[in-house]
């Protein structure tokens, strides 16, 4: 009977080894003749086999735009730095839930990327601690931990350096997030920053009356369905619910905004791996639609906050 | 006591593949990074800078993973990929809505990333897949920086 038990341990043992090799991440690497590598990509062309199968592990993947590339466009375009659009760093210590721990962890995330990038270095370090307090209460200290802190201070006033700091450790920790299962976190981190990108946006277009940041909120009709759809895979609770009726609120605005595309083929600088993707498209919001997303914005962005 | 040690023995050789996997994908993860700031964009004073995400899948054989991505216009975007320690294991394409092909990094011996000049914003699919030439499965790390201003 022991025999067979000690049979049994290593024959289950050895077969969930092989599965896991096959299947789980173990590398399986197949590397051939250089010269059929050559023939063999030759011979495939580029288009796309509608018989491919998609496959994801777990969770599906969505792209959020950065929010420190709109903070850049709102100073490229001449709106004054404005510490109202940002949520008051002592709030952080108001959040008692994981779920607008989370949130507001990607809100300060923004609002950490406007101010470095208005050089409000007091505010940033200010900022940056928020951050760190946040983090640390989601589990995330190794992110945000003293040596982002001392690297960040010790570059004050070298915005580049400054600004690709955050961006790692919001990275590092998203990729931690999802290398634990805990793609829900990273959703709402996500989410945050989105949230408050957009919400510095309307009131810097409110204030400037500006094409380019008008636009810029009109584009975000496809990183709100991202969103949604990002968030609705972990619809478990009330807050969910309520966060994501609240967006597919502000995504039925944005079915009034007009939007045009035209193919243009693109052209490839291979000497220096660029490519430029020259397809034209355009953007047209009316009045009313305009002053609709923006509303809707802050009313979502100040239940998030307060 | 032997029984003890063979569900020990067991338990190692199942958990063992599985954190080796992890510290795979992480290294990936790290190699993926490092085309994002190279030591060319320092001599050039180029600075990317990540969207703060990390795009992960498992991919096995004939699979691929798809994801859609706004990109402005008037900016420039570097895509960096890696699925492993050589370079180019990864496909990766970009389709617009129409499923119009706008690039492949195929027709440029799968290079590892790439940098995209966008005239004007455009909602896109981005594909990747193994080079089933080279690997038949394994992590695939994706990241996008996008250029800062001078």
């Amino acid at each position: 009977m022991k025999n067979k038990l000690k049979l049994f341990i290593i024959g289950s043992s050895l077969f969930s080894v092989a599965i896991l090799m096959g299947r789980c991440g173990t590398e399986s690497e197949t590397t051939k003749d250089a010269d059929k590598i050559e023939d063999d990509l030759n011979s495939k062309d580029s288009s796309i086999n509608p018989d491919e199968s998609i496959f994801l592990i777990g969770d599906q993947i969505f792209s959020i735009p950065s929010p420190v590339q709109t903070a850049f466009l709102i100073k490229d375009v001449g709106v004054p730095f404005n510490s109202d659009y940002v949520n008051p760093a002592d709030n952080a210590m108001n959040y008692s839930s994981n779920f607008s721990k989370a949130l507001n962890l990607g809100v300060y995330g923004a609002d950490l990327g406007y101010l470095t990038i208005y050089e409000q270095t007091d505010g940033a370090l200010r900022y940056l601690k928020s951050v760190r307090g946040l983090s640390k209460e989601l589990g995330l200290e190794g992110a945000f931990d003293e040596k982002l802190a001392d690297r960040f201070s010790s570059n004050i006033g070298n915005q580049d350096s400054m600004l690709v700091f955050v961006s790692d450790a919001y990275r590092s920790s998203d990729n931690y997030l999802k290398e634990n299962d805990k793609n829900d976190v990273a959703a709402l981190v996500l989410a945050g920053g989105w949230i408050e990108s957009m919400y510095i946006a309307a009131d810097a277009a409110v204030s400037s009356n500006n094409p380019l940041l008008i636009e810029r909120l009109g584009d975000q009709k496809n990183p709100l369905i991202s969103l949604i759809a990002m968030l609705g895979q972990y619809n478990a609770d009330a807050d969910y619910e309520d966060l994501i009726n609240e967006l597919e609120d502000l995504l039925g605005i944005f079915a009034g905004i007009k939007y045009t595309y035209e193919y243009v083929p693109s052209s490839t600088n291979e000497s220096k791996k660029e490519t430029t993707i020259k397809s034209k498209h355009t953007v047209e919001i009316a009045d009313g639609d305009l002053e609709a997303i923006i509303n809707k914005i802050e009313s979502i962005r100040t239940e998030i906050v307060e | 006591m032997k029984l003890f040690k063979l569900t020990f023995v067991a338990i190692i050789l199942l958990i063992g593949p599985s954190v080796f996997g992890q510290i795979t994908c992480d290294s990936i993860s790290n190699v993926t990074n490092s085309y994002l700031n190279t030591s060319e964009d320092k001599q050039l004073n180029r600075v990317f800078i990540s969207d703060g995400q990390v795009y992960r899948a498992f991919l096995d054989e004939d699979q691929s993973t798809e994801f859609e991505v706004t990109l402005y216009g008037g900016s420039t975007y570097r895509i960096a990929t890696s699925a492993g320690i050589t370079e180019n294991y990864l496909i990766f394409e970009i389709y617009d809505k129409s499923r119009n092909l706008l690039f492949s990094n195929k027709d440029y011996n799968n290079a590892p990333y790439w940098d995209f000049k966008i005239e004007s914003t455009i909602d896109c699919y981005v594909e990747t897949r193994l080079d089933m030439n080279k690997k038949l499965s394994g992590c695939a790390i994706m990241m996008i920086g996008f250029e800062k201003r001078k």
